[in-house]
């Protein structure tokens, strides 16, 4: 006390609250104040912060108080002083009169070295731990704040700067002056670096987060009219590709993130999808992405080449309402998805639910309700085009017209229909208006320690096509969460349900039936019966490429009818500081019930009209449980989090489809009951999953992140002794915005980060049993009454874990105070002896087994995103938000690749899309038919399909199908309440054009099929310059030219686009408005889905690549919300 | 304070304790039972019910189809009558038709179900023989059975895709690392392996049918095909003797009298003796498939598959089995025929079973083995018991050249739109290229004597590096 240099002093004792009254008692003679201080503070447990340069001067106090008021006694004995005080929580802050607390002292103090203490609070009053306390200009941070916020520094300089940060605040800076005592309040940074981000089992920000992960949020997701929540990820986050298969509601999404990395079961199809590892809301979605649908439809069309679609399928994500979604997180590199193991080669999607908040109930609703309409397709012939193309491809031919059916010259359209009728069958079948309405409401509120939220949606979404197809669904979706007062007991339940009905066609002929001749009759009678005989013909048995009357496609129902339900438990229990136990219970059931039929009213009278209903159950269970144990403490000056635990996870398929055939009345048709011959067949699988993982990560000074995951898993998709595997990653992040010498030097510079990470992921997404050598009943039928058993498929008991090594580092930069925040990964996935289904020639009985394939396929990329505020004035703001992905995919090595079923598919050092066609030269001028090129460069008309590279064949890499780049931009434009969204989705890319998919059909183009109205110029005579040949009806040269051609490089071009994605306005009503009205918000907009395409592909739709499949609707809708 | 403090503990060392139990529970967590539709190989191939099961599978294999146009359930039949001089099509299916105008593909699918249908029948077949050779737990008698069914089986699919294709890769196991690089196999390489199945076939079996009816093979079965065979190979000498051994066997075997009996049931109608092997029909609700497909659903209608011109004018004037084994519907004054050896399109009744081999294509096969060996005379009494029963007079050829042509022209009629004998034939007797021309052209096509074999699938040459591609298909 002697020394005024000790210009402070900080008396900052903690103590135990128990025991202590709030009243003070003392009594005394000229007390030192020191000493009444510590009497107080010993009598009610509040903590003084004052100077020590306080009691110089200050008077000895002499009082007598019993039971007093801690207010009351502070004011009798700062009485005659001249000092004031303030009390805030449970804290006294005596000053000099007239002097603001920790303000700079007037005057410079010599420098000498004093020890500081402090606490550092939030706006709350909250203490914050973890806080970085800094010397300003020193190298290291000096200490970090414990659990109680408090902090301490010894042997600072006294006139140095202290700066004190923490995650999500804002920086907080003083200098010293000599005080040795600081309050620090830190104020919470608004930046959506400090957003919660959801990971594998626990939430982060982006700010200390070293994995690679992207959020889509509920705002994003709400401004796109789709049913299906996977939609509304297209262009949205870098590395994932979204691709909607068809513009059918319900149709299959496929999502790939990071490129492929298997090879393809069937060499003859289109690559399949390396599906990422989804999981709602903590539990695995149970039929992940595969389609949930056994029976085909117009939706499902099966493995045919023509709809460029053989993946396609019913997508069990149509039964999540995108409303109900709070965010959607895109997990890529190895530190966020090692921790899934087994699962997590090929990313991890985590999908959260919405949760109730506290404060006052409030209410939502939204309701939207709008068009869709096929956006571009390709114009077909007209009746005059048609028939001229008919008579040259016949004159072509040397043959004549005849109506022999069988006859090469049988041509009922040029000699029996109507010439002079034209019908626009594009109009007729895919030419109308879906309609959708969309309607949601939530009720949500609670306390500090209670929130509910409950809510229900309904949507509805007719077809384009006739015959009032329709899909409806109804969700509802509830969370409760309760934590005790002490915040030790977490309590969280949510139940998500929903159902799904969808009624459309199971005849996927309905898909190219707009290619019916223009002359063709009307295909319903005047009294709306299908019409079956026209001038004596039989329009059931006249077909080509149709096998009957398409007005009976209408007429042969299919429908879906899908289940859903999501629930899951969380209990946590905090036993000691830092040290919590929690479970996840999670279970997830979904059942698609599907119905298709042919009744006999489908059918020509004239065939065999015999009547047929199938009835389909394909039910999904998973449950999960996940015991877990995760310790925080501070340690040393950083912020230890460890996380062990363990997964429990079964997941069971069970399919059965009933077949009823022989009804004697359609009437009974929707019954097996009536059925005159049924049988049945079922498939079961079983998969059990358990594991133990763990993850520690330390934070060190705000600055330094390290971060280890571990897991050992095993899954019974494997044989004995090849169960399990173990599975880990390596993260680091270094805070370089967080060192003085960046701030000194680069102050425009607020937040930068530099990440790493490594590690290995495995895939155990195969079929169960499959290392099983089985036999399985042929179901239905029996041999003079006894069973036959076929053998389930090739089996080995060999195949066992694969591993995908990912390497990954990024840049992340915040400027100008985080308006301009970006973002650079560079990413390196590397698959090596990966488990696929090896194709093998038909000779060996199967086409495929399971097994390890001695092959490494690499993944290697940059993704880019930036977001920024361009402008920010009063009333208006401009954001942007731009993401880029520059993929490159190559099969780094396959030794053995010339001898293995592969040859012909792959090439080393290419990607797995390689494309390997033979070279499209032209139109012979003389015989009209296409001429394709030799290896040699040699013009033919016979190339063989072989690659070159065989030294047998002349296909040459002409490209591959992985897009160039990808990516999007989203410009958020505000003023006022009127807020105007324009996303811009882009890829560059190759694909399959129109002009193939017509020669691929199979008929000569010249046979009774529509064509595209571009075929109108061809060749037509000797000399003629075209690309397109000459027409023909037969099976002959043309024929087969038309097939090398659908075969050929021509048939692939630049499917490359800019789509207007997305555009939504919204008018949000002023407070004051709403204040007179009662509402707390209310808003109307307007949204528009695939506005318009800027595209050169030659085709109908430039995403899903398909001439006869439906392309992806452009949607208007409009809507009003509402919260009060 | 003690008490929640003890709880606390408790939690934790309860959690602890479930943490260490997933740890050793994983073993016995992730082991499945197989699942209730599959049952394990070993256990098939160690109880006679569960390996008979197996061998039933492959006939229902080549039966079930109903619908669809199977290799072994009217496939054959129907596309070699295509390509050869017996029918045409009316369906305007795009694959078919290229198949008529000798204009197939290596891109052919339909084409293509004919090897990989033949091959998955082989793996079944492999697998039996496999499994039941190293099975101890069946009776020797028993497990012999089964061993000559799958046989027989297995004989039957090489011969076919032998003519269909040429040289094909002979798979006899269940390897698949080893089949699958497996190149062409040389013809008589694969008919080595035919005859040596059927030879061991025909000693493992028993003479009797194991079942009621003719619908499993016995010795016999073995026999018939191997007589066909030993023809193929121009072996004159064991064709006949193979012939003769179901011949002369007539207690069991005999000429059907009535033309329209010959295709029934061998269970339903005992007397159906001409039936060497017969599959039963599978499919609830349906017949045979080629009935199915050749008999169109009333007299209005044109059915999918007419006869031809070339094979209408083949038959003899007073020839009965114009009438009984063809019919024909009118449809704008123009007659469309259609075979009609099997009379039920679809009934339910399985009153017809599929015939695979029957007694009048062994005299055949012996009238035109004996007329190789020059033994004329007894040729001629084969030929004629086919020629009486058609109503037709008796041979008088004199020549060796003219009574084999009369037996080549014999089968044409006898054997029309039955498991591709036509258009074997043609190839068999080295009359294609001189018949085939004519042919083709009156399809709007050229005959190139490379179409005589089929293409192999494009994507099974990818697959398999050692495989080529038949002459002529780029």
């Amino acid at each position: 006390m002697k020394l005024t240099t000790f210009l402070l002093v900080a008396v900052y004792l903690h103590v135990s609250a128990i025991g202590l009254g709030q009243k003070v008692n003392i009594s005394g003679k000229d007390m030192p104040l020191e000493k009444v201080f510590n009497m107080i503070k010993k009598q009610t447990g509040y903590v003084f912060f004052y100077d020590y340069s306080i009691f110089q001067g200050a008077k000895n106090v002499t009082v007598d108080i019993k039971d007093g008021g801690v207010d009351e006694s502070i004011k009798v004995c700062l009485k005659d002083q001249s000092l004031d005080y303030n009390i805030v929580n449970k804290t006294i802050y005596v000053t000099k009169k007239g002097e603001q607390w920790a303000a700079p002292v007037n005057g410079e103090d010599p420098p000498t070295k004093i020890d500081v203490k402090g606490k550092v609070v939030n706006e709350k009053g909250e203490p914050v731990p973890g806080a970085t306390v800094k010397i300003k200009g020193a190298k290291m941070a000096s200490a970090s704040t414990n659990e109680a916020g408090e902090f301490e520094i010894k042997e600072v300089e006294s006139n140095a700067s202290i700066v004190v940060s923490s995650v999500g605040y804002e920086l907080w800076e003083v200098k010293l002056k000599g005080k040795v005592a600081l309050s620090v309040l830190l104020h919470t940074k608004v930046s959506s670096l400090d957003e919660t981000q959801v990971i594998a089992y626990g939430t982060t920000t982006q700010r200390f987060n070293v994995g690679s992960v992207t959020t889509v949020k509920a705002e994003d997701i709400a401004k796109q009219p789709v049913t299906n929540p996977l939609q509304a990820l297209e262009g949205r986050v870098p590395g994932l590709v979204v691709t909607q298969s068809s513009g059918v509601p319900g149709a299959t999404v496929q999502m790939q993130i990071r490129g492929q990395n298997s090879l393809n079961p069937s060499t003859g199809g289109i690559m399949p999808l390396d599906n990422p590892l989804v999981i709602i809301d903590g539990v695995p979605f149970s039929p992940q992405n595969s389609n949930i649908n056994q029976l085909s439809s117009i939706t499902a069309p099966g493995t045919s080449n023509v709809y460029n679609n053989i993946y396609g399928g019913m997508s069990p994500f149509n039964s999540i309402n995108p409303s109900d979604i709070e965010s959607i997180d895109v997990l890529r590199d190895a530190d966020a998805t090692a921790i899934y193991g087994s699962r997590g080669a090929n990313g991890v999607i985590l999908i959260t639910t919405k949760k109730g908040k506290s404060g006052k109930i409030s209410i939502n609703g939204n309701v939207y309700t709008g068009q869709s309409r096929v956006a571009h397709t390709m114009p077909l012939m007209n009746t005059t085009q048609y028939l001229a193309m008919r008579h040259e491809a016949f004159n072509n031919d040397g043959i004549t017209p005849n109506d022999i059916p069988g006859d090469p010259g049988y041509a009922p359209d040029l000699l029996n229909f109507d010439t002079t009728k034209n019908t626009d069958w594009k109009k007729y079948f895919i030419g109308g208006t879906a309609h959708v309405t969309d309607a949601n409401a939530s009720i949500s509120g609670g306390t500090s320690n209670t929130q509910f939220l409950f809510g229900a949606g309904y949507h509805h979404e007719s077809y384009i096509y006739p015959g009032g197809f329709a899909d409806n669904r109804i969700t509802m979706n509830s969370n409760f969460h309760h934590n005790s007062s002490n915040k030790r007991l977490i309590i969280d339940f949510s139940v998500n349900y929903s159902y799904d009905h969808n009624n459309s066609s199971n005849n996927i002929n309905l898909l190219s039936a707009f290619t019916l001749p223009p002359d063709y009759p009307d295909l319903l009678k005047s009294n709306g019966d299908i019409n079956w005989i026209y001038k004596g013909l039989d329009l059931g048995d006249y077909n080509l490429g149709l096998s009957t009357n398409p007005a009976a496609y209408l007429k042969q129902p299919y429908f879906i009818k899908t289940y859903d339900l999501i629930s899951r438990f969380q209990i946590g229990y905090e036993i000691t500081k830092g040290l919590t136990l929690r479970s996840n219970l999670g279970y997830n059931t979904l059942t698609g019930n599907e119905y298709n039929a042919n009744p006999k009213l489908a059918q020509d009278p004239l065939s065999y009209p015999y009547t047929i209903a199938n009835f389909g159950t394909n039910d999904f269970k998973t449950w999960i449980i996940e015991p877990q144990m995760e310790y925080k403490r501070s340690l040393g000056k950083g912020r230890l989090d460890i996380l062990f635990g363990g997964t429990f996870q079964q997941n069971t398929n069970n399919k059965t489809i009933i077949s009823g055939e022989n009804y004697s009345n359609d009437l009974l048709i929707n019954s097996i009951t009536g059925a005159g011959v049924t049988y049945a067949v079922g498939n079961y699988n079983l998969y059990k999953y358990n594991a133990f993982f763990g993850r520690i990560n330390y934070i060190l000074d705000n600055k330094y992140i390290v971060d280890l995951t571990g897991r050992r898993d095993g899954s019974s998709r494997f044989g004995p002794g090849k169960q399990f595997g173990n599975f880990g990653s390596v993260g680091g992040g270094w805070l370089f915005s967080e060192e003085s010498f960046i701030r000194n030097s680069l102050p425009i510079i607020s937040y930068g980060k530099l990440r790493a990470s490594y590690g290995t992921t495995g895939n155990d997404n195969i079929g169960d049993y499959q290392y099983l050598s089985a036999y399985t009943p042929i179901p239905g039928v029996a041999y003079q009454g006894s069973p036959g058993y076929n053998p389930q498929g090739l089996y080995n008991p060999n195949f066992s874990w694969a591993l995908t090594k990912k390497l990954e580092a990024g840049l992340e930069l915040g400027l100008f105070k985080d308006r301009i925040l970006a973002g650079v990964s560079w990413y390196r996935n590397r698959s090596g002896n990966q488990l696929v289904t090896y194709t093998l020639p038909l000779q060996v009985g199967f086409g495929s087994v399971l097994r390890n394939a001695p092959y490494t396929v690499q993944n290697m990329g940059w993704e880019i995103s930036v977001s920024s505020t361009n402008i920010k004035t009063g009333k208006f703001t401009w954001n942007t938000a731009f993401n880029i992905t520059i993929p490159k995919n190559i099969l780094l090595s396959f030794p053995g690749l010339a001898q293995s079923p592969y040859q012909a598919s792959y090439v080393v050092g290419k990607s797995l899309s390689v494309l390997q066609k033979v070279r499209y030269f032209n139109v012979n001028d003389t015989t009209g038919v296409f001429q394709f090129l030799t290896a040699k460069g040699i013009p033919t008309y016979f190339p063989s399909y072989s690659p070159a590279a065989t030294g047998a064949g002349d296909a040459v890499i002409i490209g591959n199908r992985d897009p160039k780049f990808y990516g999007g931009i989203k410009n958020t434009f505000k003023y006022g309440g009127v807020q105007l969204d324009v996303f811009l989705q882009f890829s560059k890319q190759m694909g399959p054009n129109y002009l193939g998919q017509v020669y691929l059909v199979g008929y000569p183009a010249g046979a009774n099929i529509n064509l595209p109205a571009s075929f109108v110029s061809h060749w037509q005579k000797e000399t003629d310059q075209s690309n397109i040949q000459k027409f023909s009806t037969q099976f002959a040269d043309a024929y087969k030219a038309g097939i090398y051609f659908s075969q050929s490089s021509a048939a692939y071009g630049d499917a490359s686009f800019i789509r207007v994605k997305t555009v939504s306005l919204a008018y949000n009503f002023t407070t004051n408005y709403l204040r007179k009205m009662n509402l707390e918000g209310l808003s109307l907009y307007v949204n528009a889905q695939n506005l318009f395409t800027i595209t050169g592909y030659k085709g109908n739709d430039p995403e899903n690549q398909s001439f006869y499949s439906l392309p992806p609707l452009r949607t208007f809708v409009a809507g009003i919300q509402l919260n009060f | 304070m003690n008490l929640i403090y003890f709880s606390k503990r408790t939690i934790f060392i309860v959690y602890f304790l479930i943490i260490c139990l997933a740890l050793g529970a994983c073993r016995k967590f992730v082991q499945i039972p197989p699942a209730p539709n599959l049952i394990v190989t070993s256990q098939v191939f160690s109880d006679s019910t569960d390996a008979d099961a197996a061998v039933l599978a492959l006939y229902i294999t080549m039966i079930r189809s109903a619908t669809v146009l199977a290799p072994f359930d009217g496939g054959i039949t129907v596309y070699t009558g295509l390509s050869s001089d017996e029918l045409y099509s009316t369906r305007g299916l795009a694959p078919e038709n290229s198949i008529y105008a000798n204009a197939i593909l290596q891109t052919n699918t339909t084409i293509s179900s004919l090897w990989s249908s033949s091959y998955q029948l082989a793996y079944k077949a492999n697998a039996i023989i496999e499994g039941l050779t190293g099975s101890k737990a069946m009776e020797a008698s028993a497990r012999d059975q089964l061993i000559g069914e799958a046989k027989i089986v297995r004989a039957l699919v090489y011969f076919n895709l032998v003519n269909l294709y040429g040289a094909v890769p002979f798979v006899t196991s269940t390897n698949y690392e080893m089949n699958a690089v497996i190149p062409r196999t040389p013809v008589d390489s694969v008919y080595k392996g035919i005859i040596s199945d059927l030879v061991s076939a025909q000693s493992l079996l028993s003479d009797n049918y194991l079942t009621a009816g003719r619908v499993r093979p016995n010795s016999y079965t073995a026999s018939a095909l191997l007589s066909r065979v030993y023809l193929y190979r121009k072996d004159w000498r064991n064709a006949e003797n193979m012939a003769s051994r179901i011949i002369n066997d007539s207690g069991t075997y005999k000429i059907v009298n009535d033309l329209n009996k010959v295709f029934l049931s061998s269970i339903a109608n005992t007397n159906n003796t001409e039936a060497i092997w017969q599959l039963t029909p599978v499919q609830p609700g349906y017949e045979t498939t080629e009935g199915y497909f050749f008999i169109p659903t009333s007299s209005t209608v044109k059915p999918k598959y007419v006869i031809s011109d070339f094979l209408l004018t083949a038959f003899e004037t007073d020839d009965l089995r114009k009438t009984a084994w063809m019919k024909g519907n009118t449809i704008g004054g123009k007659i469309y025929k259609y075979p009609f050896k099997y009379k039920l399109g679809k009934d339910g009744n399985a009153t017809e079973f599929y015939m695979i081999f029957r007694l009048a294509e062994q005299y055949l096969i012996r009238a035109e083995a004996l007329a190789q060996q020059g033994k004329l005379e007894d040729a001629a009494v084969d030929l004629n018991m086919i020629r009486n029963r058609a109503g037709l007079l008796p041979n008088s050829a004199s020549t060796q050249e003219d009574l084999l042509s009369a037996i080549y022209h014999e089968r044409q009629v006898e054997l029309f739109c039955e498991w591709g004998h036509r258009w074997f034939d043609l190839k068999r007797t080295e009359q294609v290229n001189t018949i085939m021309p004519e042919v083709t052209s009156s399809k709007a096509g050229s005959w190139d004597t490379n179409w005589q074999l089929y293409p192999i699938y494009l994507d099974e040459l990818n697959q398999n590096h050692f495989l080529t591609q038949n002459p002529g298909y780029h």
